[in-house]
Formats: structure tokens, C-alpha cells, sequence
């Protein structure tokens, strides 16, 4: 079963086509990244796919066929953390519970909790206009899954923050999605982001160019040409290895010394 | 501290710490100004792209009648596709947005320029044509640069200087060079090093000593020499 079909996807903006014929189903639970180069429609794609942006092309999310008089129904299945995420209310607490009137003492508890779980407790007071950025994408994020939504979508949401907070939310968010069986769908310029999906969805030229996993991608596909980096490591493993330091490949710098020093 | 003490010609300081660490707030002592340009999404004040364009050029300066020879070299320089002039703000990618936001700090020429958090929105390509770009503002046109970053590593090769920030306090300052040198407290304070300098650490404690190089092909010829 396929929280997201889109079939014979295309779309236009001013008159350019971005997306040909694209053919995309996307199972129930499986967490996908969507890569590809600057501008090549990675964030439209994603808005498509979970609804928010209405096409002429068919569409379905969670069974329902998108068309504009279905937007509140097609709303209720998902959540989005953005790279900027504005909030409007006064306090973390309140922004997180949407301002909701009559909140029971269990809601509350429950917004403490995974504040907590994040060594955030002390914000809950706090106003909406003084957090960090790490702060206000942490609190973006717990919004997002408070309500357990069917998909989750990350557009470049993490792109900004450094690479251990990076790891700690993606994992967080996999184990969360995993356990409470959500759908996610991101976008990402940093490969090592890659590690967390499922699924890996190259596009290029309006069309999808790779479909794979994780693995498979980085053997397969020259992420130099795609606009990606190879992850350090790896980077400088391949080039020991082509001047015959190291005879095989190391993903950690554990890993690089222990070779070399042996 | 005042920060005009930390202004330099024809250099490229880093400005680094973890998320959360103080950056934005060491980084609000800066003020836009006609020797200062910043650039980061709070400048955005336009709803065309061109006006966000020329919006600080028309500010600060005059010469409004070179304006649009200028402007056409910076749009040439940053490769920001015409296309976009004629769109309004909300319609960019990231990506598109954040060159526009480059161009129209860069148009006005100050001689002080502050990327904050900027590099973050490209890919890697992106990234590296930007950041050459920045290597000339410096040589050619001897600028004070100062890049705001949580990613170390994608910047730490194309810098001289580096600023640690952590707790909301300088932690650290200098060439880029201490930090190898200050690696035990960076570790012991959870503050994340280029995986380079981490590496070079790593082989000194195995009694290998690599020179204290800044990019991965420089590393491999100092691996080489020491480990042939």
C-alpha cells in the first residue's frame, strides 16, 4: 500500500516545465531523500508529493486523489519542518500546543517530556523570538511529530546546523517514525544525511535518475557530478588507496589510522 | 569585546562553534552600514527580486548611473540565471534566494562583508564556486571577510583566520593554525574540529607527525613523504 502515487507528474513554473512525466510511489513508512543540484525542484517536488501544491496531474495521499477543494482533508496527514520555520505565538509551549485553548495536564506533560528529551526543558517558558536557530528547528521538529502525523516532510530542514545535531535529529526522527509507523520524505544537500533514509531518489533534468538505496547510490553515482560531496573519509580513503597507502576502503578516521599505521 | 578589533584586511576569518553556541548573538554586534555588509535572510526587504538587488546600492551610494553595468557583472559573478530578475522573492529556491541576498550586499561594496550562515544553502559545487569567489573579494579587492558557519569543514581550507565561539563567549582566536595546537580544550568543551585537524591529531598520538596542512590533497602528499 503507497502513502504517496503521483503518475505522470508534470509541472510548470513561468512556463518551464520541471518535472516530465514523472511516476513516483513512495510505500507506507519507508523514509526517502530526495538529492539533486541547486534549483532543480527538489523542495517543489516534495510539496507536490504530500499536497501542499496542487498539479493537474494525479496525485494521491494517503488514498485521496489531491484536487483543490480537498486541501484541509490532505493537511491533516502531514507536518513539514522547513530550513525557516516562523512561529507566531508567544511561548515555546504555547507554539508547540498551536495556541490551543482548554489544554489538558496530560498534553502539557507531554510537550515537557520530549522538551526533555532534548535537554530543552528550560524553554518551555521561554518566548518564540529568543531562541537559537538549533533551539527553533528542535522545537519546529517536536510540533511536527507531537501530533504523530502520517508523513513527515524535511525540506532542508537540518542543512544549517552542525554535523552531530544533524545525526542526533535524523536518528531521533527515524526511530520516532519507526515506532509510530510515519512516512517521511526530505530533501538534503549533505550525503551523510543519506545514511538515515531508505531510499535514495536522484533528480536530474525533470526526471528521477536513480532510485536506490544508500548504498548502492554512493557506489553507483559520481556525486561529484551530482552536485554532492563524498563524506571526508571516504574521500581521502580512495585517494590513499590510489597511491597504494591503504588497501582498503575506510569509512572512519579510526579507521584511516589504524590502516596506515599498520 | 569591540568588534572592530577583529577586522583585518585581506582576510578570511572563520567564525565557528556549535549550534547554538552564541554565533548569531556575537554576529548581532555587527551593524549593516555602508562599510559593513551583512549577509543573511534577516536582510531580506524586497518583494522583487531586483529591488532586494539594488536595494543597499540605492541606500549607501550615489552612483546611481553605473548602476546597472555593475549590477550585471555581480548577477554574471554569482551565476544567478536572469530568468529570476523579473520573479518576486517568495517564488526562489533556496538556493536562488540566498545569491540574490550575496549579490545585493556585494553590489554596495563595503569593505567589510559578513556571510552568515549563507553557504549552507547550496550544494557542494555551488558551494566551492562561492567560496573561490570570496578567495578573490579578498585578494583582489582586499576585503575584511568574516564567514558564520556550524559546518567547520566546508570552510576551514579557504580561511586564514579562525574565531571558536562557545557559550556565547571568543573562546578562541588566531590563524587558523591554533587549532591543532588548542585541540585537547576544543574536545574537552565537545567543540566539533575540522576532520582534518582531527586526523593529523590522531597520527601525532601514533608518533606520525603530518605537516599541518588545511586541504585533502595536501594531506595526502604530507602522508606520502612521512609514510613511504
Amino acid at each position: 500500500m503507497n502513502i504517496i502515487e503521483a503518475h505522470k507528474l508534470n509541472y510548470k513554473v513561468k512556463n518551464k516545465n520541471i518535472f516530465h512525466d514523472l511516476d513516483i510511489t513512495i510505500p507506507y513508512n519507508e523514509f526517502v531523500t530526495v538529492v539533486g543540484k541547486n534549483s532543480v525542484g527538489k523542495s517543489t517536488l516534495l510539496k507536490i508529493l504530500s499536497g501542499q501544491i496542487i498539479t493537474d496531474s494525479k496525485v494521491s495521499v494517503d488514498n485521496i486523489e489531491v484536487n483543490k477543494f480537498n486541501i484541509e482533508e490532505i493537511m491533516q496527514r502531514y507536518t513539514v519542518i522547513s530550513s525557516y520555520n516562523e512561529f507566531f505565538s508567544r511561548t515555546v509551549l504555547e507554539e508547540i500546543l498551536q495556541d490551543k485553548r482548554n489544554v489538558s495536564v496530560f498534553e502539557v506533560n507531554k510537550v515537557k517530556k520530549l522538551l526533555d528529551e532534548f535537554n530543552l526543558l528550560y524553554l518551555e517558558k521561554m518566548t518564540v523570538q529568543n531562541l537559537s536557530y538549533a533551539e527553533n528547528q528542535i522545537i519546529a521538529l517536536i510540533k511536527a511529530i507531537i501530533k504523530k502525523p502520517k508523513l513527515i516532510v524535511l525540506d532542508n530542514a537540518f542543512s544549517k546546523l552542525d554535523i552531530d545535531k544533524r545525526k542526533e535529529l535524523y536518528s531521533y526522527l527515524k526511530n520516532f517514525a519507526s515506532n509510530n509507523g510515519i512516512t517521511i520524505i526530505s530533501t538534503t544537500n549533505n550525503p551523510e544525511d543519506l545514511r538515515f533514509s531508505d531510499r535514495v531518489l536522484l533528480l536530474k533534468n525533470g526526471k528521477i535518475d536513480y532510485d536506490g538505496n544508500y548504498e548502492n547510490f554512493i557506489k553507483e553515482i559520481d556525486l561529484n557530478k551530482e552536485g554532492l560531496k563524498y563524506p571526508w573519509e571516504v574521500e581521502v580513503s580512495n585517494k590513499l588507496m590510489m597511491y597504494d597507502l591503504i588497501d582498503k576502503d575506510c569509512f572512519t578516521i579510526e579507521d584511516l589510522v589504524g590502516e596506515l599505521c599498520k | 569585546m569591540q568588534i572592530e578589533e577583529f577586522y583585518k584586511r585581506n582576510t578570511i576569518v572563520g567564525i565557528v562553534g556549535n549550534s547554538g553556541s552564541g554565533k548569531s548573538t556575537f554576529i548581532n554586534q555587527f551593524k549593516q552600514s555602508s562599510k559593513v555588509g551583512i549577509i543573511n535572510f534577516n536582510i531580506i526587504n524586497s518583494i522583487k527580486v531586483i529591488d532586494q538587488i539594488e536595494y543597499y546600492d540605492r541606500f549607501y551610494n550615489y552612483k546611481i548611473r553605473e548602476l546597472e553595468g555593475r549590477r550585471e557583472e555581480i548577477i554574471k559573478m554569482l551565476e544567478i540565471d536572469d530568468s529570476i530578475l523579473d520573479n518576486n522573492i517568495y517564488e526562489l529556491s533556496e538556493s536562488e534566494l540566498a545569491k540574490v541576498l550575496i549579490a545585493s550586499v556585494l553590489l554596495y561594496n563595503p569593505e567589510t562583508i559578513v556571510f552568515d550562515e549563507m553557504l549552507d544553502s547550496f550544494d557542494n559545487k555551488t558551494k566551492e564556486k562561492i567560496l573561490k569567489l570570496i578567495i578573490k573579494l579578498k585578494k583582489f579587492f582586499k576585503k575584511n571577510i568574516f564567514i558564520v558557519t556550524s559546518n567547520i569543514d566546508d570552510i576551514y581550507e579557504f580561511i586564514d583566520d579562525v574565531i571558536i565561539i562557545d557559550d556565547g563567549k571568543v573562546l578562541l582566536k588566531g590563524k587558523k593554525t591554533i587549532l591543532l595546537d588548542n585541540i585537547n580544550i576544543l574536545t574537552e568543551k565537545n567543540i566539533r574540529v575540522p576532520n582534518i585537524v582531527y586526523f593529523i591529531n590522531k597520527m601525532k598520538e601514533k608518533g606520525i607527525n603530518l605537516d599541518n596542512v588545511d586541504s585533502v590533497n595536501e594531506l595526502i602528499k604530507t602522508i606520502y613523504r612521512e609514510m613511504r
